[in-house]
């Protein structure tokens, strides 16, 4: 019995871009017709989405053979302005702008501070403490809530001050339902609010600019971990492997962008557009103590959930945290369920502690809550670590 | 070609630097298209979609007015999107199974074992197939990877198409033996 493995030269297709150019990428035969041929049709094919998407710009040549000739481009010619011109009036610009931002300032009433995350951390060695606290409803279905915590030493007049001040949107608690915690003890009946993220109301995001904002994004990402090109560029069998999604959980047309990798031990990461760039989307929620703290869409799992406007993030084993959260039209996030080592929370409010989750009990009803929910395959888009 | 060569080219005349990138890029972007489209697409389908391609960097470069510093990797970034988008549309309504690769299925636990066994046979191929030397490597690669017929690869390499047949059996038969030794047999159907 032959008990060879079966080997033939389709295995070489599906290849990454590095296998691809070890193949041989100026092997093929493309002969003049057929250069002339995908030329033509790639001009017949940009003028045709130049068109639809408004742009104005004169690709005609008079040295071009291979395109059709177009006709009615806006030709645009730039003019230059004299140099001392243009100086002074980048010169009065600057000065209106600063004329501006210090009327803007001074203007600006001192109670109605507008910072929505938390921003600063309290460092003394503080001997006495008080706390106070307001909220105020800015409107029937917004909630800001203010905690100012003044820490002064017995011997000296320092005083630092920590601000956090979150927002709630029409979907989720009023005022009335939002207690703060000064401290570090755990507020355990805190309501954590939306999270108000970068948002765009852009009606003209066309797929290329997506495209390139999401490769700008893993770039970055990849440029954050020192390893990671240097990793895959040795031996790419290795299977360090990166990829990227696009999907509007939220449904405001504009999607999210999700990246994965298995570099060490892998994470997920959930962006939204903000008009220019895809940005780390943020949420309020807990810290495994119990504390108020601001979390970023990232962990080892983040998933699309089936459920509309849902998305999951799922940690290593139970010792991780664990969330189910919702995101609303205008990009806020807010916590459906959160799962601790120590406690869960559901729409924000501590529902249940227990001393540890050895046996990962709480962790598996959290689990099957999560399944219930579903989660959506989504169309992963490879990125070639070795082009980095 | 880099970014900054395009656009100043760009800024002379935009058809011309849109027509030699076109040139410098039309095998790599070919290439890539191929790759994904071999099995399921005609030679029609690989031209249109090296089309889209190219389509899709200018009119990336007319929105953003730069590449990103990295032309190469914007090219071969929709390139492979594209690609796996056309391969998606031809297979939607055939029976086709889809196989995602690891360029697809990257972090997928599942497929990890199978990927790696993938990379593994695709590396001793290609090491194989060098080992047998030039021009016999490319001639090989040219007749079952890229199915070029004896002429094409003669008029390449300059030979006449009886020497490239000749050759091609010979350095066949030599892998077939190379392959023999690291215990994979080549599939019928394959030659």
């Amino acid at each position: 019995m032959n008990d060879k493995k079966k080997i033939g030269f389709d295995i070489l297709e599906n290849s990454d871009i590095n296998t691809i150019e070890e193949i041989g990428t100026g092997k093929m035969n493309i002969d003049k017709n057929a250069r002339e041929r995908m030329l033509k049709n790639t001009m017949k094919k940009y003028e045709a989405e130049k068109k639809k998407l408004g742009i104005t710009q004169d690709t005609s040549s008079e040295n071009n053979e291979n395109a059709d000739s177009v006709t009615g481009v806006e030709i645009y010619e730039r003019k230059k302005l004299p140099h001392f011109i243009y100086i002074g009036l980048c010169s009065a610009a600057a000065i209106a702008l600063t004329i501006g931002s210090i009327t803007m300032l001074n203007r600006r009433k001192p109670d109605a501070p507008e910072i929505q995350t938390p921003v600063a951390q309290v460092t003394s060695t503080a001997a006495t403490t008080s706390v106070s606290s307001s909220t105020t409803a800015a409107s029937s279905k917004e909630a800001v809530t203010v905690t100012a915590t003044e820490t002064s030493a017995s011997s000296a007049a320092t005083k630092n001050t920590a601000t956090t001040t979150s927002a709630a949107n029409a979907s989720d608690k009023t005022g009335d339902d939002t207690e703060t915690a000064a401290g570090n003890a755990p507020s355990d009946t805190t309501v954590s609010a939306a999270y108000t993220n970068p948002h765009t109301d852009r009606t003209d995001i066309t797929q290329e600019e997506l495209d390139a904002a999401a490769v700008r994004a893993v770039k970055q990402l990849i440029n954050y971990y020192d390893g990671f090109p240097n990793v895959a560029q040795p031996d790419p069998t290795l299977g360090v492997m990166l990829r990227y999604a696009f999907y509007d959980v939220n449904g405001d047309s504009v999607p999210e962008l999700f990246i994965r990798h298995n570099y060490s031990l892998g994470n997920s990461y959930m962006y939204v557009f903000d008009g220019n760039d895809y940005v780390t989307a943020r949420f309020n929620g807990h810290d495994r103590e119990g504390n108020d703290t601001v979390h970023e869409t990232v962990l080892s799992i983040v998933d699309a959930l089936s459920a509309d406007n849902t998305i999951g993030m799922m940690g290593h084993q139970g010792g991780s945290q664990s969330f189910i959260l919702h995101m609303g039209a205008d990009n806020t996030i807010t916590p459906i369920c959160e799962y601790t080592f120590n406690r869960t929370y559901k729409d924000g409010k501590l529902s249940e502690e227990y001393t540890s989750d050895g046996d990962l009990d709480k962790f598996s009803q959290f689990l099957d809550l999560y399944r219930s929910y579903g989660t959506r395959e989504l169309n992963w888009i490879g990125y070639d670590l070795n082009e980095n | 070609m880099t970014d900054n060569e395009y656009r100043k080219m760009y800024d002379k005349d935009p058809r011309k630097a849109q027509t030699a990138l076109f040139d410098e890029y039309l095998g790599y972007v070919y290439a890539i298209v191929y790759n994904k489209l071999r099995s399921c697409g005609s030679r029609e389908d690989i031209e249109e979609c090296v089309g889209d391609v190219f389509s899709a960097v200018f009119i990336s470069y007319d929105r953003n007015g730069s590449f990103d510093g990295d032309l190469k990797g914007l090219i071969g970034t929709i390139a492979n999107r594209t690609a796996i988008q056309m391969y998606r549309k031809l297979v939607r309504h055939s029976d086709t199974v889809y196989i995602d690769n690891e360029t697809t299925e990257l972090a997928d636990t599942d497929n990890l074992e199978e990927n790696a066994e993938r990379s593994v046979l695709k590396k001793t191929l290609l090491k194989l197939i060098n080992s047998l030397g030039q021009p016999d490597s490319d001639i090989i690669i040219q007749k079952f990877y890229y199915n070029m017929n004896s002429k094409e690869i003669a008029d390449k390499h300059s030979m006449s198409p009886a020497s490239v047949r000749m050759r091609c059996s010979r350095a066949l038969k030599k892998l077939k033996e190379l392959l023999a030794n690291e215990g994979y047999e080549m599939k019928e159907g394959n030659i």
